[in-house]
């Protein structure tokens, strides 16, 4: 009698599959590592998010510096105006402005600094941690860093500047018209998390050690800050309005905490969605080894599981034996995954303390571990649920008949069918768990098309060798090749599996590659032939004359400089309209927040052509008139005729739109976005921007005679920034290339398990080579050839996709121009073959050193 | 001739001094119980074990002087042999893993040869079929065609029926004496079966690893 499978015991089920698993060798390893690693990357940037929204929530504040934050540009607030945001809680107020630091003792040595003053009551929020480690919970220590002892204030840098200037703690730095001597380095600030980039290291010093600096003159380009903390009983909201009703034409930019935490919270969002995905490709590629893992497992179980038939097992019976054997080995590797996910936050904190200065511990954040354990489980049923439903093809027939070749095609459709309700969980969790589901549902088509393509391409690979065998023109004579060739397209072939786990982390290797060598050969090859050398910011209207003398002196034949006048303002109307009412195209919307550089002039600005309207006279007097990017103003839907409203240091000034010009931006010439008539701007302390084009060297000569000359003078060298940039687009494409890395090891693990699930099959194989008369060498060269093709077929398919990805990305994203880097192609290349031939470099061992007599003994 | 290989409690001695000529075109058969040394003398036969004492040498090639490489091309040229679990390759169709050894060989026509061979084991219809498709019998045809196809000067065959029924068995080994005196070459059978030994022209006894006239 038939026993009927449903019936049969989950405990005698338990019984077998237990029983099963103790022989089970090869596959769990790579089951345990594929999965494990998938799950461990979701679970910890899942984890990391939840920990740095926890921080986000608990220190907002810090983060902000305070409850509000109330900002100008160039001038400090009022005595009236202190003392309203005195009345509503406790200030601190420091200055930023960028400025020239030198070495006290060599004025040649100079870096650009990002320099911050504050005051006895910084930080009101968080903690400032000193190089030291000791972490300052009020500012007893950062005072007396930065006090006046000896005649010479203290101040506090980054460690990148003392490698910059080549001094270390206790020596003299110079900054505009006065010493400071460096007194600890800053490791972390509380309210500089958000600034990712910057023009140079910051140095911190006291509001005192400031004004004997000299720099801050009127005009200068500096900004004020006022940080506020309230009382418990005020709420933000109301002490903005306060802020506002006393002082409307202020001219000032408030912010609250959660202004702050917002922008913070949606970049990390952004980042750890980025990392998700990530792990879930690692995931998918894990699948693929999982798949493999198993199909080998099972293959190798046929016999026992035909016996299990010959006895009476029915199908149901023996898939659950075997379901069950997966789901264990599965759960052990998601815990492992998950065990190893949890830990993450705590070693991000550890190993990157500046990244969130508040950050003094973590904890587990049972929803991302959930969610990860999820995807595990998904991943695992939608990867092992074909494989083990063709355990209803094992016949228990196959007893007495040999090599049973199991076929790896997806089965009947019905098979297909069961698969479809996994597949829509798994898309379902991807899309319904993120961030930005946008986004992960652009992630998941993309899969799915990589998937699709992936295995296209292995499928082309395997027709092309199989079209090759068949052409005797090619192969006649060359048994090696023959062999190699056709080792492609047989059953239990590897093509399929190199294929899908290797191509997909090299095309991501070759895409980014590529992206970053064109960002790079934009940035470095076209930018500077345009460039000016230098800027020269903050010079005065009484030093004008004194530079343009001092480079007719130093540098009278080579380069050009060009001087205009500059002061930042506000836009705070558009025809009488507050610019929050107006409506504006998003494209431009930027031209209208914060400041803006506003210049004058009486003749028309080169590198710009009017196309509406007329320029003024030169000797014009008479109503404020403004002359505008052509492009801006039509986005504002602005035209000739209509009024801009601008805050210039708490002043508001109204000037009618004179004309519109057609700016040339890509000369790289200085221009400005809103030119004014000079009597409009006559009674603002403006300063004047210069930009030199020169040739390096003689540009060198002349920063230095300048900064010699006037220490309020700034000098930013664009070669210096172009440097900072290529170092950020370096740092950057290191972090993607070391996660895109993750996947790739995958790749590897699922490479290197399918070529040991295949290692019996092949020692066999050579072993019947050998005794049909092939040579060490032969067998040597067929494993080459195999290997070799593999790894060239996939990496060369893999660099045409991520090329065309990166071209892409060039054209359309960043709507810049893509050139092909031949060198990366040919990297990549070189990496997936050697990759392939390492993988298989132990089989081919065993297979050259085993005994011919160990496989062919009856007994 | 002596055989002496490593085993898990010391070596084990498994041929003992064995002498043996065969002349060109004869058929030997020998005989004996499991663990007698019938398989590894067909092994050193073969070139797939060395001897530990003594000497192998076929048509008139000695072994000591080859190294691995070297037997596998005399394999190649000169050696044939069909196995008692027909060792084929089970990813290789039947046409291809006859024309195996023709391809090593360098023969020109390897695939046409391979074709003839399968057609003269009456499995020219199978010819793209996997070994796993095949019945026990088919699979040992596809093995015998595999083993005579490049005309080997020597064929070995180990217990070539003991993994097939009486029939089948008879029919496969009328063709291979049929095959060997068509290509005139020179046959070293190992049995358990009296009758199947019988038909050969000598028949030795293997036991303990001495070889006795039957």
């Amino acid at each position: 009698m038939r026993p009927d499978s449903a019936r049969v015991p989950w405990r005698v089920l338990w019984w077998f599959a237990w029983r099963e698993l103790r022989g089970a060798r090869h596959g769990v390893a790579t089951l345990l590592v594929c999965l494990g690693l998938g799950v461990a990357a979701i679970a910890a940037s899942g984890s990391v998010n939840a920990m740095l929204s926890k921080v986000l929530t608990r220190d907002a504040q810090a983060l902000l510096g305070g409850d509000l934050k109330v900002q100008l540009t160039h001038r400090p607030a009022t005595v009236e105006e202190q003392t309203t945001l005195a009345r509503l809680g406790a200030v601190s107020h420091q200055v930023t402005m960028r400025s020239q630091a030198l070495r006290a003792d060599d004025q040649t040595q100079r870096a650009l600094v990002e320099l911050k003053a504050v005051d006895e009551y910084y930080p009101l929020y968080g903690r400032i941690q000193l190089a030291n480690g000791q972490n300052t919970p009020a500012n007893p220590i950062l005072a007396r860093a930065l006090a006046l002892r000896d005649g010479v204030f203290g101040a506090v840098v980054a460690d990148e500047l003392l490698v910059r200037l080549g001094v270390v703690v206790g020596d003299q730095i110079r900054i505009g018209e006065a010493n400071f001597e460096v007194r600890a380095v800053l490791v972390a600030e509380p309210d500089n998390v958000a600034s990712f980039a910057s023009f140079g290291p910051r140095v911190m010093i006291s509001g005192a050690g400031l004004e004997r600096t000299g720099l801050v003159a009127r005009g200068a380009l500096v900004r004020h800050v006022y940080l506020l903390k309230l009382p418990p009983n005020v709420a933000p909201d109301s002490a903005i309005d306060a802020i506002n009703h006393a002082h409307p034409k202020a001219g000032w930019r408030i912010s609250g905490v959660e202004d702050a935490v917002q922008g913070l919270a949606e970049v990390y969002a952004n980042i750890t969605l980025f990392f998700s995905l990530t792990g879930l490709t690692t995931l998918l590629i894990g699948g693929i080894g999982v798949a493999n893992a198993v199909q080998v497992y099972l293959e190798r179980r046929q016999t026992t599981i035909a016996a299990l038939k010959c006895l009476g097992a029915g199908t149901q019976t023996v898939f659950r034996i075997y379901a069950l054997q997966v789901a264990l080995l599965a759960g052990l590797a998601i815990a492992l995954g998950l065990a190893l996910g949890a830990l993450t936050p705590g070693v991000v904190a550890a190993r990157f303390p500046g990244m969130l200065p508040t950050v003094d511990g973590f904890g587990i954040a049972p929803g991302a571990l959930a969610e990860a354990a999820a995807f595990g489980a998904l991943v695992t049923a939608s990867f092992t649920l074909l494989p083990l439903l063709r355990l209803r093809a094992i016949s228990p027939g196959m007893l007495v008949r040999g090599h049973a070749v199991v076929a790896a095609s997806p089965g009947p459709a019905r098979n297909l069918l069961a698969l479809a309700p996994l597949l829509a969980a798994l898309v379902a969790l991807t899309i319904g768990s993120a961030h930005a589901p946008r986004v992960a549902a652009a992630f998941v088509v993309a899969a799915g098309l990589g998937f699709l393509v992936l295995r296209l391409a292995a499928w082309l690979i395997a027709r092309g060798a199989r079209l090759i065998v068949n052409d005797t023109r090619f192969t006649h004579g060359r048994p090696v090749l023959r062999l190699a060739l056709s080792n492609l397209y047989r059953p239990g072939a590897l093509t399929v599996s190199v294929v899908l786990s290797l191509g997909l982390g090299l095309t991501v290797l070759v895409a980014v590659a590529q992206i970053e060598t064109n960002l790079k050969r934009q940035i470095n090859d076209r930018v500077p032939d345009a460039a000016p050398q230098t800027f020269f910011l903050d010079i005065q209207k009484d030093q004008v004359a004194d530079f343009e003398a001092l480079f007719e002196s130093v540098n009278p034949a080579q380069g050009a400089l060009a001087l205009a006048p500059m002061i930042r303002g506000r836009i705070s109307a558009l025809n009488g309209v507050p610019v929050a009412e107006a409506k504006i195209d998003p494209e431009v919307e930027w031209a209208f927040r914060g400041d803006r550089g506003l210049s004058y002039s009486a003749v028309p600005v080169e590198n710009s052509e009017v196309v509406e309207g007329t320029w003024w006279p030169e000797d014009y007097s008479g109503p404020n008139l403004v002359s505008m990017d052509a492009n801006i103003a039509r986005g504002a839907g602005l035209g000739v005729g209509d009024t801009i409203t601008i805050n210039v240091l708490g002043r508001e000034i109204t000037a009618e739109i004179a004309s519109l010009r057609e700016i040339r931006w890509q000369s790289a010439r200085m221009n400005f976005t809103f030119v004014y008539t000079p009597d409009t701007l006559a009674a603002a302390p403006v300063t004047f921007i210069a930009t030199l084009h020169a040739e390096p060297r003689s540009a060198r000569a002349f920063e230095d005679a300048v900064i010699a000359r006037f220490a309020n003078v700034t000098a930013i060298s664009v070669a210096e920034a172009i440097d900072r940039v290529n170092a950020l687009l370096t740092q950057a494409a290191r972090v993607i290339r070391m996660i895109a890395s993750v996947a790739l090891l995958a790749g590897c693990v699922v490479l290197a398990s399918a070529v040991a699930g295949g290692q019996h099959r092949r020692l066999y194989e050579a072993t019947i080579l050998k005794v049909l008369g092939g040579t060490r060498r032969r067998l040597l060269g067929v494993f080459m050839f195999e290997f070799g093709l593999l790894g060239l077929g996939t990496s060369a398919f893999a660099c045409a996709a991520g090329t065309l990805g990166a071209a892409w990305m060039m054209h359309q994203v960043m709507q810049g121009e893509f050139v092909f880097a031949p060198g990366v192609a040919l990297g990549v290349i070189l990496l997936g073959v050697v990759t392939v031939l390492g993988a298989g470099a132990g089989t081919l061992y065993a297979a050259l050193s085993t005994r011919a007599s160990q496989w062919l003994r009856n007994d | 001739m002596h055989l002496t290989l490593p085993g898990p409690s010391g070596p084990v001695h498994i041929l003992r001094g064995i002498s043996l000529d065969v002349a060109p075109g004869e058929a030997v058969s020998v005989v004996g119980p499991s663990g007698s040394g019938k398989t590894s003398l067909l092994m050193l036969l073969a070139g797939m074990e060395r001897a530990s004492r003594g000497r192998v040498a076929v048509a008139g090639v000695g072994f000591e002087a080859l190294d691995e490489d070297a037997l596998a091309e005399f394999r190649r040229d000169h050696i044939g042999i069909v196995f008692q679990a027909f060792h084929l390759i089970p990813t290789m169709t039947a046409l291809e893993n006859v024309s195996v050894p023709l391809q090593f060989a360098g023969a020109r026509d390897a695939t046409s040869i391979a074709a003839e061979a399968l057609e003269a084991v009456g499995l020219g219809h199978r010819a793209r079929h996997l070994p796993g498709t095949l019945s026990g019998g088919e699979q040992q045809r596809l093995a015998l065609a595999r083993a005579v196809a490049p005309r080997p000067r020597l064929l070995l065959a180990d217990e070539p029926t003991g993994n097939l029924d009486q029939e089948t068995g008879a029919r496969i080994i009328e063709l291979m004496f049929d095959m060997q005196r068509s290509i005139g070459a020179t046959l070293a059978l190992i049995t358990h079966d009296p009758a199947l030994a019988a038909r050969c022209g000598r028949t030795l006894r293997m036991t303990d690893g001495r070889l006795h006239a039957s």
